[in-house]
């Protein structure tokens, strides 16, 4: 058995609570903006939420240092499809 | 090989690093697909001067709370999925069985309430190729686009008009109950008819009808009619298609977490620490998953 990455449950039930907290967020405070301002406090705090998540749960604050190797090129291409489908959808606004 | 040769290993398990392999092409897999919806949603035909290009969450029958309380039911999963580990980490395998039970009664009620939804989708007709578009209001140019969605919603709302008001005629009109004589009125409305000052009366355009559909669907939503939504289909498409992805993937993790469960009552789970630890990352992933699509679509 392995004995790494051991959290305490304290600090899990707090990675926890932020979480519920944060998703809770979203419906109390999104359908009250508009727009633009809607769209980055979504994106905003659902970013927030996924690093908590990622760094608290799946433990990439231990093994973080050891998984660049495959993460680091996985986050790039990610943010490639999405920058890659962008300029259509700008192009078609400004029409 | 010699024996003092230096290993170039990663300084971690190798299921660990097939999980995280494997969650790297899930996570190019689930940003294709969030970019893909995002791309339709923005670049949407605005149907017509006032008209949404795309249905807010209200018209679709998403409840923003419910989405919320999934998520917090999928948090709190994880957390006892977390707990399970330790507690096997700990020598308690009795206790981490426990916990795991609780994981997967916790994943099975998210997928309860989804099925909730779903049905409600399907009651209302609300899936892909099957929803009105047309509302008054469109541009001439994408009304005629939309003519052959437009005649099927038609024939749809007036199946669905007869089968509500079956039984229904000019004698026993008056003692119906009002939503019954609105939507008979709204039949009648729909065909070839004439009155005493006009000996041909024109049914509704496609536009027309879905305008008094959804007013009669504000005002009597128990009767389940069709709504008409711009833009609707390309809007199923995508919730099914990300909701129904990820569903897919929690009942994989819950599969795994089922044969982990089994094992525990047979006071076997000891002996599978590490698959315990590679489903509770990827159950992790699922509920990370989850933080994205549950905002794009409820509340957006």
């Amino acid at each position: 058995m392995t004995t790494e990455n051991t959290e305490s449950k304290t600090s899990l039930v707090a990675t926890a609570a932020i979480l519920m907290v944060g998703a809770l967020l979203f419906p109390l405070v999104g359908p009250s903006m508009q727009g633009a301002n809607k769209a980055w406090f979504v994106a905003g705090l659902s970013l927030v939420l996924v690093f908590i998540t990622s760094f608290q749960f799946m433990h990439l604050r231990h093994d973080g240092k050891k998984l660049w190797l495959v993460l680091v090129p996985t986050v790039i291409l990610s943010m490639v499809i999405l920058a890659a489908l962008l300029p259509d959808t700008v192009l078609y606004r400004s029409r | 090989m010699s024996q003092n040769q230096s290993t170039t290993n990663l300084p971690i398990s190798n299921g660990k690093l097939a999980m995280w392999l494997f969650l790297a092409t899930e996570i190019m897999f689930f940003t294709g697909m969030l970019a893909t919806c995002m791309l339709l949603r923005e670049s949407a035909r605005v149907p017509g001067p006032g008209v949404a290009a795309w249905p807010n969450p209200k018209t679709v029958h998403l409840e923003p709370w419910i989405g919320a309380i999934n998520t917090v039911i999928l948090i709190t999963s994880s957390l006892l999925a977390l707990f399970s580990i330790q507690e096997l980490r700990a020598g308690n395998p009795s206790k981490a069985t426990r916990f795991l039970g609780a994981t997967i009664l916790l994943g099975v009620v998210f997928l309860g309430i989804k099925a909730t939804e779903y049905r409600s989708k399907f009651e209302h007709g609300l899936l892909p190729g099957k929803i009105g578009e047309c509302v008054g209001g469109l541009s001439p140019e994408n009304e005629k686009l939309l003519l052959p969605n437009g005649v099927a919603y038609v024939r749809k709302v007036q199946e669905k008009l007869r089968s509500i008001t079956q039984g229904v005629n000019q004698e026993n009109f008056a003692t119906q109950k009002e939503d019954v004589k609105k939507c008979y009125e709204l039949l009648q409305l729909t065909l070839d008819s004439k009155d005493s000052k006009n000996d041909y009366l024109r049914p509704l355009t496609p536009g027309q009808l879905g305008d008094k559909v959804n007013e009669l669907i504000a005002q009597y939503p128990q009767l389940h009619l069709p709504p008409a939504i711009p833009n609707g289909n390309l809007w199923a498409s995508c919730y099914f298609a990300l909701t129904g992805i990820h569903a897919i993937h929690v009942i994989c993790g819950l599969v795994a977490f089922l044969v982990l469960f089994l094992a525990g009552l047979m006071g076997k789970l000891q002996n599978h620490f590490a698959a315990l630890e590679l489903t509770g990352l990827y159950w992790h992933f699922v509920d990370l998953v989850w933080l994205v699509i549950y905002p794009i679509l409820y509340i957006l």
